[in-house]
């Protein structure tokens, strides 16, 4: 069944998603059926590239033009006519039926309404077999029991069974071993020898070359340049220019205006498994310091673990398990439940702890973790008023205040205009500042605050961040922003797949630099 | 009944997949140890038939009970293949026997109040059924409120329509033919015999038709090159399922013949054993229940498959609930009553996962059977209600438990 995929080509195309974000005047052209890579770090607008030939975001100006036709999609459902197919994330795969009844979902061949196994197995067995997985995936074992990248290859396969005509995939990469790199690799370019259109949108240099014929490259939604990667390639410290050419670090350098203590926070061998598939650590043997009074850049880019480690610093939280030690004030601490970690001096604040299941409790005015329920309660009820008074640090609960939220925030909430996950690191802020010095946590972790931010809340941010570590805390701030990074921090530990590649002071530091280190270039300063 | 005992959970990945440092003799210990895995259920099942025939003295297989044991748990056999379906897709129905009360009822108006013929009735009221699963279903698929919460409301919806349909009486003696689907035997078409002709020849068809149906798989499996049980093993198998079809029908055959209940029963479990396991929709059911989410996104119309879910559940309980009053020829305010815990915990004791996507209708009329035979061991030996009820509330529990203990080995989450 050879596909006839649709040749793509963007003139001027700009777009806007949240504040602060999108593309303007992108321009490229994919031949039908050749793949063309977009190469971005997180925050330059490789996603919306995928969104605004997908449907999901309109364009504002300029032309999209699929199979030589104009496009201005309503939604993505009228890019999904067109065969058009965004992929992204975990890929789906149900896991109790068969390989081959996934490949196929959706798109079963049927006599009267009765499937005939025998040839759906065979047709799949094939189509696996054209994939790279012939020898490897049996097309009747279940679903479940393949691995991360045979899904990513399954969900490849059944772009060709659905005959899509356009494949837009974003960061297929992420969390992959070299096998399984190349499996993906592979089956990317069967995709496009099946004749539909690829785009790909990562980080991952090295995996561009073996996919793309072209690569553009995104710097904060601008396309840097669009390259050749079969012939004259530029070398990839070029490319990570490129991909930082738009990033100004704004004059401001308030790092230099700090001065910082001994080390107040270190772990060592920090390793932390996947809340799921619990054999894969996503935080690999990670070492590194933070002294009394400094901001620690954690950079890292999708995938690379680094809000995992914001998690997993406090009371486990998110992953399976966890290894390695961590001293506060030069004692161990062992901490498995927020309140140890809280007692220990190690303070969360993050937006993420809804997608990470720290089961919230409602019913009561704010958010509370049901570990902490019993201090909301009075003789075995609890106390509705009580919860609100949380905010006190005589209550002790300053540490986990981004789980708790009080009734002034609530307020200032209504007005303010803040999104709820950004409301809620302002809230762990203010209550940490809120506290004597003596009572402050010794370090805090702040996983990604200023995300989707912009204008005054991100410096409103910004400045409560500086005030904290100016008291004395510690302050491991991870962030995939590289201005950011740069204006705030002491020093940047960059992470790739999970593992530090680099340690950089940030005095000397540069955003290509930074990037490296963030894409995988180990390297030490 | 095994050629339905698609259980694609059980295929660990391991097994399932190629090895080729496995030798033949390792590769008959993993089949037969992977066979009983898969067949726990039945194998539970003939352990609670062993322990109740020496606990009742041998009364429990004698033929009359053999026959009473399909007949009395008919209507709860065919709730159980509605549920397991919905209970694979991830949700559930609590409003069955109340939906079977209220077309009980209906049926009496029918057929007795209004004197339409016997089939008419039949087919009318079935078709309410449906409409009353339409109903839930709209809900339930295009307004999305969870199946809980609607089936709790049709619960107590359909039972109160039900006693507003009986007019606080009892509606009775139905049609001598609407009777027979309760208590009707296919006998003596070929004269009185001791051993029932009718019902021996059907036996053997069945098992001819087994024994064909196993061997073509097993060829078409090896001419695929796929691995097969070891030549013994299958041998095996199939005597055994012979000599137990073959006892079976002995026993019925020197009682009453077939019972109607098992013909309608039979009907429904070939016709849905097939659709769960090799229609469109059935898959999609599976699919749906095990990630909707990847569904959604494969163009499955999963609201649609929802809301015909439910319809074919409104139309099971309708005839369940035909089948009851069919069976008392008499249509109360009472009927039903339990039938829907009856049904979800033959689905669950079958092997249906909690979360979705896993569970056979095999499995959920064998784990009616199981709970089939402990009512009714249970009440020959003259052990009260009260301690029925505990009794099976633990077989349950254990039976999940066992299951859920089973996947936590495995490695599964």
């Amino acid at each position: 069944m050879p596909v006839s995929g649709l040749a793509l080509h963007l003139s001027s195309v700009s777009a806007r998603s949240s504040p602060g974000t999108g593309i303007r005047a992108v321009s490229f052209a994919v031949p039908a059926g050749a793949v063309h890579g977009i190469l971005a770090e997180n925050l330059s607008g490789a996603s919306e590239v995928l969104a605004v030939i997908g449907g999901f975001l309109p364009v504002t100006e300029g032309v999209l033009r699929i199979g030589g036709e104009p496009r201005r999609f309503d939604g993505y459902r009228a890019a999904e006519t067109l065969g058009v197919r965004v992929l992204r994330g975990e890929p789906a795969i149900v896991p109790h039926t068969s390989v081959a009844e996934n490949i196929f979902l959706g798109h079963e061949k049927s006599v009267g309404g009765f499937i005939r196994f025998d040839r759906l197995n065979a047709n799949a067995a094939e189509l696996l077999t054209r994939f790279g997985l012939g020898a490897t995936v049996d097309p009747r074992s279940p679903g479940s029991g393949l691995s991360r990248a045979e899904r990513q290859v399954v969900e490849l396969v059944r772009c060709v069974v659905a005959q899509r005509t356009v494949v837009l995939i974003d960061e297929p990469f992420t969390g992959l071993d070299a096998a399984g790199l190349a499996l993906v690799a592979a089956g990317i370019r069967r995709l496009s020898a099946e004749g539909v259109t690829v785009v790909v949108a990562t980080h991952r240099i090295d995996m561009l070359t073996q996919v793309a014929q072209n690569v553009s490259v995104l710097s904060r939604g601008e396309v840097v340049e669009t390259v050749s990667m079969l012939e004259g390639r530029p070398s990839e410290a070029r490319l990570i220019e490129h991909m930082t050419a738009n990033i100004r670090v704004s004059p401001r350098p308030l790092h230099e205006t700090r001065e910082a203590g001994p080390v107040v926070f270190e772990i060592a061998g920090w390793s932390a498994y996947h809340v799921v598939d619990s054999d894969t650590a996503v935080v690999r043997d990670v070492s590194l310091n933070a002294r009394r009074g400094e901001i620690v850049g954690l950079a890292g880019l999708a995938g690379s673990g680094i809000a995992e480690l914001a998690l997993s610093l406090f009371a486990r939280s998110y992953s399976s398990s966890v290894t390695g030690t961590m001293l506060v004030n030069g004692s161990p601490l062992v901490a498995e439940t927020p309140q140890q970690s809280v007692a220990g001096g190690v303070g969360l604040s993050t937006s993420a702890n809804l997608r990470y299941d720290l089961k919230l409790l409602g019913g009561i005015p704010s958010r509370v973790s049901p570990s902490l329920l019993g201090r909301l309660a009075r003789f075995g009820l609890v106390d509705r008023h009580r919860d609100y008074e949380t905010a006190s640090p005589a209550f002790g609960l300053g540490g986990i205040s981004a789980l708790v939220g009080n009734r002034a925030a609530a307020a200032a909430a209504a007005d303010g205009g803040w999104s709820a996950g950004a409301r809620r690191h302002v809230d762990a802020l203010k209550l940490w500042l809120d506290q004597p010095l003596e009572a402050r946590p010794v370090v805090v972790v702040l996983d990604h605050p200023t995300a989707s931010l912009e204008g005054e809340q991100l410096h409103a941010v910004r400045d409560l961040i500086v005030e904290l570590a100016t008291g004395g805390t510690a302050v491991l701030l991870a962030s995939d922003n590289l201005d950011e990074l740069l204006i705030m921090t002491n020093r940047i530990f960059t992470l790739a797949e999970g593992r530090v590649t680099a340690e950089l002071v940030t005095r000397q530091a540069t955003a290509p630099s930074v990037l490296a280190g963030m894409i995988g270039r180990t390297s030490s300063s | 009944m095994s050629n339905l005992e698609t259980k694609p959970a059980d295929d660990t990945a391991a097994g399932g997949r190629v090895n080729p440092v496995e030798n033949r003799f390792t590769t008959a210990i993993t089949h037969v140890l992977s066979d009983l895995g898969k067949n726990g259920i039945f194998i539970a099942l003939v352990l609670v038939v062993v322990v109740f025939e020496i606990l009742t003295n041998g009364v429990l297989l004698r033929p009359q009970n053999v026959s009473n044991l399909i007949v009395q748990n008919g209507y709860i056999l065919i709730l159980a293949i509605g549920m397991v379906m919905v209970i694979v897709a991830g949700h559930i129905d609590l409003s069955v026997g109340s939906v079977a009360a209220f077309i009980g009822a209906v049926s009496g108006v029918f057929a007795v109040n209004m004197g339409l013929p016997w089939w008419l009735s039949i087919i009318l009221s079935l078709l309410i059924g449906a409409v009353v699963g339409a109903w839930q279903g709209f809900w339930i698929a295009y307004v999305g409120i969870p199946a809980f919460i609607v089936t709790l409301a049709g619960m107590l919806i359909f039972r109160g329509l039900a006693l507003v349909v009986l007019g606080n009486a009892n509606i009775g003696s139905f049609p001598e033919l609407y009777r027979s689907i309760g208590n009707g035997y296919l006998t003596n078409l070929f004269g009185d015999f001791a051993v029932d002709p009718l019902t021996m020849g059907v036996a053997i068809i069945a098992i001819v038709a087994f024994i064909v149906q196993s061997v073509r798989t097993r060829r078409g499996r090896q001419s695929y090159g796929q691995a097969v049980e070891p030549l013994g093993w299958f041998v095996g198998k199939l005597v055994l399922v012979a000599i137990v079809v073959g006892l079976f029908a002995y026993a019925l055959a020197t009682f009453k013949g077939i019972p109607v209940t098992l013909i309608i029963l039979a009907v429904l479990v070939l016709i849905y054993g097939l659709v769960m396991t090799r229609s469109v929709f059935g898959r999609h059911i599976y699919a749906i229940g095990g990630n909707l989410h990847a569904a959604e996104l494969s163009g499955i119309k999963t609201r649609n498959v929802t809301f015909w879910l439910f319809v074919n559940m409104g139309f099971l309980a309708a005839l369940a609930g035909l089948v009851f009053t069919a069976r008392l020829n008499l249509a109360g305010p009472k009927a039903g009553d339990g039938f829907e815990l009856e049904a979800i915990s033959a689905a669950f004791i079958g092997g249906a996962a909690v979360t979705g996507g896993i569970g056979t209708i095999g499995g959920a009329i064998v784990g009616g059977l199981i709970i089939g035979v402990l009512n009714n061991g249970m009440s020959i030996m003259g052990i009260g209600i009260e301690w029925q009820q505990a009794v099976k509330g633990l077989v349950l529990l254990l039976a999940v438990a066992f299951d859920v203990y089973n996947k936590r080995r495995s490695g599964g989450r």
